[in-house]
């Protein structure tokens, strides 16, 4: 358990486009707790709707947990979590 | 202690039941449009007390033993009168749509082929396909029966995984554990929700790692001890 802020996303086949991206992203690590993807970081993280290729329905129902971060966007656009 | 104390007894449901005040679309919509069988009906001269109204119950198969009932009581005049809704409830104008649509009936069938079969029946009738739409991991059709029950017909992108159902339990444990606080929204049963996967999310993936795929396979689906 380090001091990095955490978002968890459930890994289900739906949800694997938006780990892959968070993935990609600098300063970010993706890791495993369970079926957990958990995107780890130190800096606020913002993923790109539009690269994740998520349905709606998918995009508005991927985040599982928060720890340490709160959510600042989450639309059309991005889910943007930065400091709480 | 009865042996039967930790067991999930229930076996779906026997019936649904809703007032009509229009029987024969009633009949036109379930029976003659969707195929839904008649499989009882019950004419009954009052029910107890002396101001009931003579009433006819009746009953449509909607698969898997299941069905969907309605009471029509004779010489009644409906009781709602908002401008959304349906014979049993209404609302005004300025309720939300998405309120009052939260509440529906939704029938599975097993395939795409046999969701598009009642697609086209619906979009023959009187009582079209309003919506068709690809949710998480379902996809649905939607309209409104004569009554203005809203009727969905849904069938399954893929199954259920056995992580989804941990992610639920999760998820439930921590709305119950926040609701009840002052203001509490989303955010808050977010950060619950990370609490209980930290807890929890490890020791039941090797809890999974354990039980015998074909075990899973035969087992009935029960509730999960999250």
């Amino acid at each position: 358990m380090n001091g990095r802020r955490r978002l968890f996303i459930l890994d289900v086949p739906e949800n694997e486009a938006i780990a892959s991206v968070a993935r990609d992203l600098p300063n970010v690590e993706v890791n495993k707790i369970g079926p957990y993807f958990v995107v780890e970081s130190d800096v606020p993280v913002s993923i790109d709707r539009r690269a994740t290729g998520v349905r709606h329905a998918v995009w508005y129902s991927c985040v599982a947990g928060l720890a340490g971060w709160r959510i600042v966007q989450w639309d059309k656009d991005a889910l943007r979590v930065g400091e709480r | 202690m009865s042996q039967l104390d930790d067991q999930h007894l229930v076996r779906g449901v026997d019936h649904a039941a809703f007032p009509t005040f229009d029987p024969v679309g009633t009949v036109h919509f379930y029976r003659d449009t969707l195929g839904f069988p008649v499989v009882h009906s019950i004419c009954a001269a009052g029910w107890g007390s002396d101001d009931h109204p003579d009433f006819i119950h009746f009953f449509f198969d909607i698969g898997g033993g299941d069905r969907v009932a309605f009471f029509y009581y004779f010489g009644l005049e409906p009781l709602s009168e908002g401008s959304k809704g349906d014979v049993y409830a209404s609302f005004g104008d300025d309720t939300p749509d998405w309120f009052v649509r939260s509440r529906h009936l939704a029938l599975h069938v097993d395939s795409e082929e046999h969701m598009l079969e009642y697609r086209r029946r619906l979009d023959d009738s009187k009582w079209p396909v309003e919506m068709q739409i690809q949710h998480e991991t379902i996809e649905s059709i939607y309209t409104h029966d004569p009554n203005g029950y809203m009727v969905e017909i849904t069938r399954a992108l893929r199954p259920v995984t056995p992580q989804e159902d941990l992610d639920a339990n999760l998820t439930i444990n921590a709305l119950v554990d926040i609701a009840n606080e002052p203001g509490a929204g989303m955010d808050a049963l977010l950060v619950r929700k990370a609490e209980l996967i930290v807890q929890r999310a490890e020791e039941w993936e090797r809890e999974q790692a354990e039980v015998p795929a074909t075990a899973l396979e035969a087992s009935p689906k029960g509730p999960v001890h999250a």
